[in-house]
């Protein structure tokens, strides 16, 4: 190897570490933990007031909304199936919600526990419950059954 | 009539398995028969896919709800547009689009290298009939879109119900109409330069010609995958209403992961051009890329990345995955088998020359995709390897990606201006003082002007840096050939760029990226506030008055408006009114909502209002943001495509002299 390549090399290695490095750090600064609800009732203890993303299924009718001061209250459970082992959570938000938040809407929030169980939601994702790829025929067919069914 | 495509389906993947094993026979043997024959097969195979597709987008225009995917994609009322579009809203037709959109890239390049058969090509186009025999293969066990409803479903045969499920209104918008088929003309097209630097690997013809070749090849694909990105954005700015345009959401960072090793690539071919070095390290970059690609499928489809977009999710997934991984494997193994071929024919010499600009602008790029690729993959890997799952958002990549286009936009100035081998201390001076000056002026301006984000400051005057040194090359050029041939200055400018598209076209598009990067600074200087209004009220945000004057509302066929009314008035004059719309989708069994964002741009940024509904007592909640420089996004974007049209516009000039070097007189390839 000429000193040359050496310098090469040496120039290589350091500024993939310089990039590496970055990429570790700002991991370490801005990485949160995210949980479903049933696992932050697993692990509830450990991460009372730290800043953690809950997803969730928003439970059917417990929205709760103060139009004047813009705070909302809602239950989300379990977002895969209707798993009757955990209990709702509640959760508090302050703010204009997308139109996609509703009853059954998987909500994505970001926020902290407080000792009392309930989320203090800073931020909130609502994924719409249908897709942006339409459902199955079920719900075709539910749509258009006063229709008359025709045949082609 | 269905069973008709189907039935064409599967005569085009006997076709595509035809041409892979008589192309891989070919390769071996040089048969020219066999490799004309494999001609024809990819010829039949665009032919009988396409009509696949005629024929899938006649059943969208005729109303065909007995099969089933028009039946869930389209309806009635969809104006005739959006029934054309609907074939690519959802996965059979996407796929069949893809599938579509590789079958003509295929023929194109089967076609424009004909005059140059040889092994090589012969292998290139085994590899590419391979990638359709998967997408077809796909298409027909999982996701066929030709299925009848009574083929899914348990309902008599041949019913259909009266009207289609319809496009998700959020789909239906005209940018929501080309960005899917530019997107996959951008992801598709990296097959040609893929299979042409993999038949060159395999036959072992690895001079020139395929590295000239491939990187043509890589031009078009990667200025279709940013343009698809940016019309991604656009959609995302004014239908999804989140007030941005890109979110580092793992479906976006799926197309610009490619995007970003195809950057590298099209830099580094040009050391390989010039001086015969990092042939290994370009070949890696190009299968790096198309990997990256089918590994952005992967990600968008099979939902192992939670993303706020929630495409369909199938079994197709960890067939993706699969992909990937075979791609991998196949080029790994025949880099290794080649290694000996691919020696550098020169050697580095210093650190400021063009080479060492280059370097850092490859390890840059990579830099970017290793993080990029980290922060999307992350809370997969973490679950894997902690049990728990961590997430990382818009914050770890501004932090990351930050820094790393700031000495990108620093090297978009330098590089091209710095010499081949070495550059010397007097020809530093020569080139950086005046746009030196430029960018110390800006800095010190912008802090006058009170901007204390220390980002913004480096990255306006960073901006101003690259600018004057493109312009100076322009002005330096023009001078030098008019004071030779006696040309005016503005004629020498225009034959100056003429006889050197590659080099002044590609200057065009590093302006647009300036632009682009002026754009993205903007968003150190967003605002964003929610308010509650009732009729006549009225409250400011950045200088503007927002008076709210009231609401419409309207039954149609398919939806409920509301259309709200603002007045919008800057130090008590009236600039023009906004007006913020609710949608709702009535009959949709999920009864569906969409915003109408109204905008008002202009130069300096944009005034940006979402109605978001109202309580029962009339109050109206409206969520109002100020983008300042959005615009200039979308501007380097067109000026970006400016730039690409002046760098792949043929040169006659540059045919004829290959040509001659060729040996082959009777050529007449285009020049893509």
């Amino acid at each position: 190897m000429t000193v040359k390549q050496t310098k090469l090399a040496v120039g290589i290695v350091f500024i993939t570490l310089c990039i590496v490095s970055l990429v570790v750090s700002s991991v370490r600064e801005t990485s949160m933990h995210y949980f479903t609800v049933a696992e932050l009732e697993a692990r509830e203890m450990d991460f009372v007031g730290k800043k953690i993303k809950l997803a969730g299924k928003v439970v059917p009718d417990s929205i709760i909304r103060d139009d004047a001061t813009l705070n909302l209250s809602f239950r989300v459970w379990e977002p895969v199936g209707e798993d009757a082992h955990t209990s709702p959570r509640i959760v508090r938000y302050q703010g204009i919600v997308p139109d996609t938040f509703r009853d059954e809407s998987e909500v994505i929030l970001e926020g902290r526990t407080l000792d009392n169980g309930t989320f203090v939601a800073e931020h909130l994702l609502a994924k719409c419950p249908s897709k942006y790829e339409s459902k199955s025929y079920e719900e075709m067919k539910a749509l258009h059954q006063d229709d008359p069914v025709t045949k082609s | 009539m269905p069973a008709l495509g189907t039935f064409l389906l599967y005569l085009a993947l006997f076709a595509s398995v035809y041409a892979v094993i008589a192309g891989t026979i070919a390769g071996r043997t040089r048969r020219l028969d066999l490799i004309l024959s494999s001609e024809r097969a990819i010829t039949a195979q665009f032919v009988l896919v396409a009509i696949c597709f005629v024929l899938l987008e006649y059943f969208f225009l005729t109303d065909r709800f007995d099969v089933y995917f028009v039946a869930k994609s389209s309806s009635r009322h969809l104006p005739t547009l959006y029934k054309v579009t609907a074939l690519w809203s959802a996965m059979e037709g996407s796929l069949l689009l893809w599938s579509l959109v590789l079958a003509s890239f295929t023929l194109f390049a089967v076609h424009i290298v004909k005059r140059r058969r040889g092994p090589g090509a012969a292998y290139a186009t085994a590899i590419m009939a391979a990638n359709q025999v998967f997408f077809l293969g796909i298409i027909l066990l999982y996701e066929n879109p030709f299925h009848l409803i009574s083929d899914v479903e348990s309902v008599p045969v041949g019913f259909a119900p009266s009207d289609g499920q319809g496009m998700n209104p959020l789909l239906v918008h005209p940018v929501m109409a080309i960005h899917p088929p530019i997107l996959y003309c951008g992801y598709v097209g990296f097959v040609v330069p893929f299979a042409f630097a993999m038949g060159a690997l395999i036959s072992r013809n690895l001079d020139e010609e395929w590295i000239r070749t491939t990187r043509r090849w890589t031009l078009v694909p990667w200025f279709l995958l940013g343009v698809g990105q940016l019309l991604g954005g656009k959609w995302a700015y004014v239908v999804l209403g989140w007030g941005g345009y890109w979110g580092w959401d793992p479906v976006e960072n799926a197309a610009l992961l490619p995007w970003l090793t195809a950057t590298a690539f099209i830099h580094s071919v040009m050391i390989q051009e010039k001086k015969g070095m990092l042939k290994i390290w370009n070949i890696v970059l190009i299968l790096t890329t198309y990997a990256l690609c089918i590994f952005g499928t992967f990600i968008t489809r099979s939902g192992v990345v939670s993303s706020v977009h929630t495409f369909a999710q199938s079994p197709i997934g960890p067939l993706f995955f699969g992909f990937v991984i075979a791609i991998l494997v196949f080029s790994a193994f025949f880099l290794l088998q080649r290694l000996d071929l691919l020696k550098s024919e020169a050697h580095y010499d210093s650190p400021v020359s063009r080479e060492g600009g280059f370097l850092l602008n490859n390890l840059l790029f990579l830099g970017a995709t290793f993080a990029v690729l980290w922060g999307t993959m992350f809370p997969v890997l973490s679950e894997a390897v902690t049990g728990s799952k961590i997430t990382v958002g818009p914050p770890f990549f501004n932090t990351v990606m930050i820094p790393i286009g700031l000495v990108l936009m620093f090297l978009t100035g330098v590089g091209p201006l710095l010499a081949w081998r070495k550059t010397s201390p007097a020809g530093l001076k020569r080139h950086f003082t005046w746009p030196s000056v430029g960018a110390l002026i800006t800095a010190v301006a912008c802090v006058g002007f009170g901007i204390r984000d220390v980002y913004a400051v480096i990255s306006f005057a960073l901006c101003t840096f690259v600018v004057v040194t493109i312009c100076s090359e322009f002005h330096r050029g023009a001078v030098a050939r008019g004071s030779s041939s006696n040309e005016p200055y503005l004629t020498a400018l225009w034959r100056l760029c003429g006889r050197n598209k590659r080099r002044y076209g590609g200057y065009i598009v590093h302006f647009g990226f300036v632009l682009l990067f002026i754009g993205f600074t903007g968003n150190a200087f967003n605002e964003m506030t929610e308010v509650s209004l009732k009729k006549g009220d009225s409250f400011e945000i950045r200088g503007y008055r927002l008076d709210y004057e009231g609401y419409d509302f309207n039954r149609g066929p398919m939806r409920e408006i509301i259309q709200t009314q603002l007045g919008v008035y800057v130090g008590g004059s009236r600039l023009g009114t906004l007006f913020p719309e609710q949608n709702i989708y009535y009959k949709r069994a999920d009864q569906q909502r969409t915003t109408e964002v109204a905008v008002r741009s202009d130069l300096r940024e944009d005034l940006y209002v979402l109605y978001e509904g109202q309580s029962q007592d009339g109050t109206a909640f409206f969520t109002v943001y100020v983008n300042p420089l959005v615009m200039w996004v979308w501007i380097g974007a067109w000026v970006m495509t400016g730039g690409m049209i002046v760098v792949i516009w043929p040169d006659k000039r540059e045919q004829i002299r290959r040509r001659r070097l060729a040996g082959a007189p009777q050529t007449r390839e285009a020049v893509a």
